[in-house]
């Protein structure tokens, strides 16, 4: 068992020290934390709940005891990056007011295996050219380039890198159901996109 | 060498205590009798921004009082931000702010009084770039120091901006991101990064000016700013006034940097926990919003941004001129107004 001891500690480093022993801690492991502070106890027992994690509470000499097994089942999200990571150096090698519009997975019209073969091509190319674009937006099939397990995402991920802003369509995520499968890029909504899209002064759709 | 008072070092390390929670708030409100008059056209009873009063029927005076120990280190950034966050209950009702009075609670044997002037400073300069003057002020000695503002504002009766006019079909926009709750935590806590915690500062000493003026450009008739109670607490009190529902999409909402971060690790404010509790039973989480998205919504802000509800047509021209209006860069649509429905707010 861990036991974690935040006796004398302020809000919110008991729930810091909680959400960090959880974290580390394996599969079926007990944890104890020790509190005497009834708020900062409070606020644990409510991070808990919020995250599905089942605990039991003891009071002991004014000092609250809570304690919960670590079963997998926790709601807690592991993913860091979520949204506005802070923005690396930007690439000098962008310009402004371009911007490019992926509105399928394939690129062209005509046979699939194609199309799919040639978008590949172009986004991995992207990445080569002199200018980036300022913004690559996603939508409707084009959202699935940037699934984690197409070798486009990589591409797309290093133009991320190097300032490109990536744009993904929130309802054709949802519409997809790929929410679980995309790691890169903001998703966002329609306002978004119809105002980077007004803005641009060369949108180009491969 | 650099000797600077270090302000945050007079404030208790760890959010846990201080402010009165908005349940107990109105629970206590609810014994005291509210005499009314027929010029008064907003009161507490809708949770309003401002007290409003109608003088004629060109004018109406906007009346508010903020005041808080300190954000932040710097005494001059501290009164900035102070000044700001006052002010900004006036812009949310769609006024003019007109007249101010210092209100300060100051330990002069502790601390020098020269951080005192640089408070003041801070906030004459702010009070000056909304065009508002400062009549004069109040000093008690008391510790830790507080620094805030009443404010008196103008406005045309029918221009009036309320909680309470928020339309169905309405689309919500929100001009400052959310999560400077966190980065205050983070700092006091040694664990923000530092480009992060600036932007946030940064963000609280913006004038919510540029948003009131576009709500009158655009016809907008229901906002607030997003304050103490965090987001989905205002939205749920501006929903409940109005007799709506906000449908809030989690995923669209800005965000500061690093604070998804901070959250993540458990860095969370004691007012998140006192916002989460006051949203139960009026706010429904949808399992699509993460726990940490959640405590997000119900990070306390200090002079945050405008909730402004926008009639569709008008969403992407207030947007592009908060976009191109540099400090608003981060203006982003949030959700939508519905008719009523079983809870004030629901976050997906």
């Amino acid at each position: 068992m861990k036991i974690v001891d935040a006796r004398g500690k302020l809000c919110p480093q008991p729930l810091m020290m909680t959400r960090k022993a959880i974290m580390g801690s394996s599969k079926n492991e007990e944890i104890e934390i020790v509190m005497d502070n009834e708020t900062a106890c409070s606020n644990v027992e409510t991070y808990l709940t919020e995250s599905n994690v089942k605990y039991s509470a003891s009071i002991n000499n004014g000092e609250q005891h809570i304690s919960f097994v670590v079963d997998g089942e926790e709601k807690i999200d592991v993913n860091k990056e979520i949204v506005c990571p802070i923005p690396e150096k930007i690439n000098n090698n962008i310009r402004e007011g371009y911007v490019v519009a992926i509105k399928s997975e394939y690129m062209g019209d005509g046979d699939i295996e194609l199309g799919a073969l040639l978008l590949r091509a172009y986004i991995n190319t992207l990445s080569e050219t002199d200018f980036l674009p300022t913004s690559i937006i996603l939508y409707n099939s084009g959202v699935k380039i940037a699934l984690s397990d197409r070798d486009t995402s990589k591409s797309l991920e290093e133009m991320e890198k190097k300032g490109v802003e990536l744009i993904l369509c929130g309802t054709c995520i949802d519409f997809y159901k790929l929410k679980q499968k995309v790691k890169i890029g903001k998703i966002s909504n329609m306002f978004v996109i119809a105002d980077k899209l007004s803005k641009a002064i060369n949108i180009v759709y491969p | 060498m650099n000797n600077k008072f270090d302000l945050l070092s007079t404030v208790e390390y760890g959010g846990c205590s201080a402010k009165l929670s908005p349940k107990e708030l109105s629970e206590l409100l609810k014994s005291i009798p509210l005499v009314k008059d027929s010029n008064i056209m907003v009161d507490i009873e809708t949770h309003d921004d401002a007290g409003v009063y109608k003088l004629n029927d060109e004018t109406a005076l906007i009346v508010t009082t903020d005041f808080f120990p300190p954000v932040c280190s710097d005494a001059e950034e501290f009164g900035q931000i102070a000044a700001a966050n006052a002010l900004s209950d006036v812009y949310a009702m769609g006024g003019k702010p007109l007249l101010a009075l210092n209100l300060n609670m100051f330990p002069s044997k502790n601390i020098p009084l020269t951080v005192l002037k640089d408070i003041l400073i801070g906030g004459q300069s702010k009070i000056t770039e909304s065009g508002a003057f400062i009549m004069g002020g109040h000093t008690i000695d008391d510790a830790p120091p507080k620094y805030g503002l009443a404010v008196v504002g103008t406005i045309h009766p029918d221009k009036l901006i309320k909680n309470s006019g928020l339309r169905e079909g309405d689309v919500m926009i929100l001009t400052k991101p959310l999560g400077v709750g966190a980065l205050i935590a983070g700092q006091r806590m040694g664990i923000a990064n530092q480009d992060a915690y600036k932007e946030a500062l940064e963000q609280m000493k913006i004038l919510n000016k540029r948003g009131a003026e576009l709500m009158q450009k655009y016809n907008v008739k229901g906002a607030t700013d997003v304050t103490g109670f965090g987001l989905v607490g205002h939205a749920q009190k501006m929903a409940e006034a109005s007799g709506v529902t906000m449908e809030i999409e989690s995923k669209w909402l800005p965000v500061l940097p690093q604070v998804m971060d901070l959250i993540n690790q458990g860095c969370i404010g004691g007012a998140t926990f006192r916002n989460l509790d006051y949203s139960k039973g009026q706010v429904r989480f949808m399992d699509s919003c993460s726990t940490d998205f959640k405590m997000l919504c119900c990070d306390a802000q200090t002079s945050g941004g405008l909730l402004m509800g926008v009639e569709k047509q008008y969403v992407s021209q207030i947007l592009s001129e908060l976009h191109n209006d540099s400090p608003f860069t981060q203006s982003a649509v949030v959700g939508e107004v519905t008719k009523l429905q079983d809870v004030y707010c629901i976050v997906k």
